[in-house]
């Protein structure tokens, strides 16, 4: 019997014993099986800032983990050798929900994030992981294009606590070309998540020449803007030639900085800037008074002046889960 | 007894193209989101280093 996976806007029909587009989901006598479902590939201890969530409990750590596939296929991805290969050739752990939940307690993490390829691949196990810690008081956590159908996501929003959400580029031609995806659904995950109450901040990472013009970056910005609130954080990232994109040059830093300029000109209140060394650019300001209230060094923590949440110069409250 | 040559036809048409007429029927198809978990390591086992795992992935994005 054919299987048609309906978990995200592929809708791989499978034939008995095909795998889908993301290599994780087979079709096993008629049944759609999550091969990878309790068996991470990578699992790390890493900052929450890594992921990266600058207003969700700042310093503390975050259980990792990701099995391997993928359902996009970014010329540019910078995990490919796990995102990219098919499952059978990763090696894995063994580990269980419940397992992964007495790790993360053991290593002392608030939190687990699904990460590194995307949670959506290994949608089931990020499920049911997701609803342990939840009962356990450990929050989840997810890093993800987002590239997932409206049903699946409103129900895993249930136990989610933030998103990372790469916005790759405002193009549907860009996301065709460079990551074998398109737009719009990415778009409507950011809204789904957003209100189911998610704490989402966005990714954009610069690809010199292919999505970093004024008008593309300007109309990402708008669009954060309207859809998601000018409290959305907003992180520019800087790109180094990876994978099928050793082609091009890292981002300019210029560029970043152009990006950043567009953003705070679109009205968006906090814009940060990854993989770049300028701590003024992985730092938080008050956009009531303009006083650095979390300081960062890239993705280390180095110190809060928040006071419940709200900036201790001028009162204003400052989006995030503190 | 012989078949009359009308039947013989009839006969022959059914053995050539039923076989093709039915290859048409869609197969039947299950529409699915969740899928079921798989029972084990599709490209094997590695154990966990409880004191790797604490070091940062750095190699990672
Ligand atoms: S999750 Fe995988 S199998 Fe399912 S539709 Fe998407 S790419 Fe295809």
């Amino acid at each position: 019997m054919k299987v048609v996976c309906e978990l995200c806007p592929k809708k791989c029909a499978l034939n008995q014993g095909e795998a889908g587009n993301c290599r994780a989901r087979v079709n096993l006598d008629g049944e759609l099986v999550a091969i990878t479902y309790g068996f991470p590939c990578a699992l790390h201890v890493d900052p929450i800032e890594k992921k990266p969530l600058f207003h969700f409990l700042p310093g503390s750590r975050a259980f990792s983990i990701a099995t391997a596939g993928c359902n996009l296929h970014c010329l540019n991805c910078q995990n490919w050798e796990i995102s990219q290969a098919n499952p059978d050739q990763v090696r894995s752990f063994r580990m269980p929900p419940k397992q992964v939940i007495r790790a993360a307690r053991k290593l002392k993490c608030k939190s687990i994030a699904y990460t590194y390829t995307d949670p959506v691949i290994f949608y089931e196990y990020t499920l049911d992981t997701s609803r342990l810690a939840r009962e356990q008081g450990i929050r989840n956590v997810l890093v993800t294009a987002g590239y997932i159908n409206h049903k699946p996501l409103k129900e895993l929003c249930k136990y989610t606590d933030a998103a990372n959400i790469d916005l790759k580029g405002f193009s549907d031609k860009f996301y065709q070309t460079v990551c074998n995806a398109t737009l719009r659904p990415v778009l409507n995950s950011l809204v789904t998540a957003k209100e189911c109450g998610v704490e989402v901040e966005v990714t954009n990472l610069l690809l010199p020449t292919l999505n970093d013009s004024d008008e593309m970056i300007s109309n990402l910005c708008h669009w954060v803007k309207s859809n998601l609130g000018e409290d959305t954080p907003l992180h520019f990232s800087r790109f180094s030639p990876r994978y099928k994109m050793r082609n091009l040059p890292p981002t300019p830093i210029a560029t970043i900085e152009k990006a950043r300029q567009l953003a705070k000109s679109a009205g968006l209140k906090y814009v940060y800037a990854g993989n770049v060394l300028n701590s003024e650019w992985a730092s938080t300001f008050c956009p009531g008074c303009d006083k650095k209230l979390v300081r960062r060094a890239g993705v280390s923590f180095l110190g809060s002046k928040l006071k419940n949440g709200k900036c201790p110069h001028c009162g204003k409250a400052i989006e995030g889960v503190w | 007894m012989q078949l009359a040559k009308r039947d013989f036809i009839k006969l022959l048409a059914a053995v050539v193209f039923l076989p093709r007429i039915v290859k048409l029927i869609p197969q039947t198809v299950s529409r699915v989101t969740k899928a079921a978990p798989g029972k084990r390591a599709p490209g094997g086992e590695k154990t966990v280093n409880w004191d790797k795992i604490q070091k940062r992935g750095d190699w990672l994005g």
